[in-house]
């Protein structure tokens, strides 16, 4: 059975959320999402710190849908970019669910490079950010390839991440990162 | 020379380059989605600079918050700058982070590491 959007995502939605976005992704939605979570981290008064934590992951997460999130002709929309944001409240963690389809041929590409973050301890983190932004290259997209290094150094856990099969070109991707 | 200022933004940092004084600022946020486009005015006005540099260069970074696609650019920038401190002009970076932030400490740690200008950390109260 194909994957069901609407039911994942609703499923999401229960009174641990405190943010949730479904739709497209151009640079004024990436504005204006990122304007409404720090709003919401504000009136949480939480410490700078683990704010500034929050944000910056938030911000590498909403941005890598910008630029990745692809859209299945069947999904039936007009733009180019989407994506869906989710920030929980689960008590002692805030965990931000990140989704986006992807062409079935980047799966690889993808999973491995998390998979390969992820068995990394914080020293070996901070040393591969550091060879890949002293590196020279810069992606299409500008980045470099540092976000998911990024990600992962400031939350200081593993991404978690499933892989649905949408179509016979797409998968959904969902990352989760705990902070 | 003349000055480059250019107004910050929700996603873009205030930059203020002082060419006379040689004294150049970078405050606020520089998290826009497409930092080359951003980057790109002010690389080209550090090419013009560092023709000519002044006798000092001091370059104060202030950043509330950076994306990783603005890192890079931040290493072009330090980059251009390394240019003139290898010829022996003297130059030097003031790295300012809130404190408690550990990570914009770190990061500044990161370019410590790749640039030969020295850094100079100055912890801020929030």
């Amino acid at each position: 059975m194909n994957f069901d959007l609407n039911q994942w995502y609703s499923e999401k939605i229960d009174e641990d959320a405190i943010f949730d976005y479904m739709g497209r992704i151009e640079d004024e939605d990436v504005t204006d999402i990122l304007q409404s979570i720090e709003q919401i981290l504000k009136d949480r008064n939480e410490p700078p710190k683990l704010f500034k934590k929050v944000f910056n992951v938030l911000v590498e997460l909403v941005q890598n849908l910008h630029h990745h999130g692809e859209v299945p002709s069947d999904l039936d929309v007009s733009y180019e970019k989407f994506g869906v944001l989710i920030l929980r409240d689960e008590g002692n963690q805030y965990r931000i669910c990140a989704g986006n389809f992807i062409k079935i041929d980047g799966l690889r590409l993808i999973r491995d490079r998390i998979d390969q973050i992820n068995t990394l301890s914080s020293t070996e983190t901070q040393s591969l950010y550091r060879i890949i932004l002293g590196n020279d290259q810069f992606s299409e997209k500008g980045g470099g390839g540092l976000g998911m290094v990024d990600i992962a150094r400031k939350s200081g856990n593993n991404m978690e991440y499933q892989f649905f099969q949408y179509n016979p070109n797409f998968l959904f991707l969902a990352i989760d990162v705990i902070i | 020379m003349n000055s480059l200022i250019i107004e910050g933004s929700p996603k873009t940092p205030n930059i203020n380059f002082d060419g006379d004084e040689g004294s150049f600022l970078i405050s606020g946020r520089s998290i826009p989605e497409n930092s080359l486009d951003f980057y790109k005015p002010i690389i080209e006005w550090l090419d013009t600079y560092i023709s000519e540099p002044k006798e000092s260069t001091i370059v104060n970074i202030r950043l509330e918050y950076f994306n990783t696609s603005s890192s890079k650019c931040l290493l072009d920038v330090f980059k251009k700058l390394e240019v003139i401190f290898k010829r022996g002009q003297k130059v030097g970076i003031n790295w300012y982070y809130e404190a408690d932030d550990e990570d914009m400490l770190e990061a500044g740690e990161d370019y410590q590491s790749i640039i030969k200008i020295p850094f100079t950390m100055i912890e801020e109260e929030e």
